[in-house]
């Protein structure tokens, strides 16, 4: 039987979490590009290249887990990364604002609309936010995702914890398992 | 209990960061005070221009008056309803962001127009254009829901509707701080997220565990205002649930097999990681 790998992008900004996430998931220590930071960025070290994490699901079956850095000047490492990918997560870090233009420039490189990859908007270090406040940082993502012609999930997600990030991989799997037939396929503006 | 609604423009500063975040700071610093001096209402923002419905009592909404039209962030401020009201229409001091060709919001808007547009009067043309911007949109007729953030609803407390005979679609993603994602939930979504479907069609995906459950949630993105319902009429193929089509050709055949296989396998592991 031939063997099956899918790709997962987790691109987020400094401190996200992208390293943790692959961590908690990957069931190999993952192979992480970080560097001590040159300035305080709240930790020592930073992901300066690609985290790689490898999830096997079966003898011949793997999910590949690529963490990327979200700004642009590493779009280089998303087109090395950016082909027929399985799924896309963005990791956003809740607490200083929401840099919007990150978002729009991720999104705009890897253009999921048009190439049909399920997006999933992961909302990290919410745990102590109130519904309101994390209400706000919720209509900015849905905001950028309209731009972007995408109505997409956004959650919060401990990538610490083992079910919360898996419940990323539930979703991704749910979206691509959508069901295609003829009925299902007249969209709606 | 008065309410005041002011329209201004957003001025951005280019040495203060992006245009989001600025726009989130100023968000935030009119949360905060109005949090403190109890005023409820809505920041509306369309590309530039910024309206702001407040309720509160009128000393408060004076020094919020005052507060902005000091405030470096905004200019061409210009106060559009001074009313009193008895019945307040706000339940907190939320954001919403219109954007040009994208539906978010349409319901809120027209809902908003319903009740406050006829006393809302612009003081000069480019008053009235501005207000264009929020309110020039075509509304919605149906299903609109009151301007406020819902709580985070429970499936089971859902009243009991039938969908039978429907052609259904979620309109986006519920939030969470609306409704508890879970697995039968995110399932439903991603099947009707802007896709219409027949009931009967999503009935026979077996999305959930019981007809009932099915129902509860479709009830649950409703009263979120996030359920759509479309007439049938012209598209017979909607109510077809049996005897999918077959893939076309071995390639399509063979990627689907794929999928079917990863998912599956991936399934069980998720299952057994969570055991």
């Amino acid at each position: 039987m031939d063997q099956i790998y899918n790709k997962l992008a987790i691109v987020g900004e400094v401190g996200a979490g992208k390293t943790q996430l692959i961590n908690t998931i990957s069931e190999i220590s993952p192979f992480a590009t970080e560097a001590r930071s040159s300035v305080d960025i709240g930790k020592e070290y930073t992901t300066v290249g690609i985290d790689y994490g490898r999830l096997s699901l079966d003898a011949d079956i793997a999910l590949g887990l690529f963490g990327l850095p979200g700004q642009k000047r590493f779009s280089l490492l998303w087109d090395m990364v950016n082909t027929s990918l399985w799924g896309l997560v963005i990791l956003v870090k809740y607490g200083d604002g929401v840099n919007i233009d990150a978002i729009d420039d991720i999104l705009t490189h890897f253009q999921p609309l048009k190439d049909n990859v399920p997006v999933i908007v992961g909302v990290s270090h919410s745990e102590n936010a109130t519904a309101d406040e994390l209400d706000v940082l919720l209509e900015f993502l849905e905001h950028v995702l309209q731009g972007h012609g995408l109505s997409a999930p956004i959650m919060p997600v401990d990538p610490r914890d083992i079910e919360s990030s898996l419940m990323l991989l539930q979703m991704i799997d749910a979206i691509n398992n959508t069901d295609e037939y003829e009925g299902a396929q007249l969209n709606v503006v | 209990m008065k309410r005041i609604a002011c329209i201004s423009t957003i001025t951005q500063h280019p040495d203060e960061g992006d245009a989001s975040t600025q726009l989130m700071e100023l968000y935030n610093s009119t949360r905060v005070y109005n949090r403190e001096n109890d005023i409820t209402g809505v920041f509306l923002v369309s590309g530039s221009s910024c309206l702001q419905i407040m309720e509160g009592n009128a000393e408060s909404l004076a020094s919020a008056i005052y507060r902005m039209g000091r405030d470096s962030r905004l200019s061409d401020f210009s106060v559009v309803m001074n009313c009193n009201n008895d019945i307040a229409e706000f339940s907190g001091w939320k954001i919403r962001i219109i954007s040009s060709g994208a539906n978010a919001h349409l319901d809120f808007i027209a809902r908003l127009k319903e009740t406050l547009a006829d006393k809302i009067q612009a003081k000069n043309n480019h008053d009235n254009a501005r207000l264009d911007s929020f309110f020039g949109k075509p509304e919605l007729s149906a299903n609109v829901q009151p301007p406020t953030l819902a709580a985070p609803t429970d499936v089971n407390s859902t009243s009991k509707k039938t969908y039978d005979n429907c052609v259904i679609s979620v309109s986006a993603w519920p939030r969470p701080t609306q409704i508890r994602m879970t697995p039968e939930l995110i399932r439903i979504c991603s099947n009707l997220t802007k896709r219409p479907a027949h009931f009967e069609r999503i009935l026979a995906l077996n999305l959930c565990s019981s007809t009932e459950k099915l129902t509860h949630y479709l009830s649950a993105l409703e009263s979120l205002g996030l359920l759509k319902t479309h007439s049938s009429v012209g598209t017979p193929n909607l109510r077809v649930v049996n005897n999918p089509p077959k893939a076309t050709n071995a390639a399509t055949q063979t990627v689907s097999s794929t999928a079917d296989r990863f998912s599956r396998v991936l399934k069980r592991f998720i299952a057994s990681a969570k055991a």
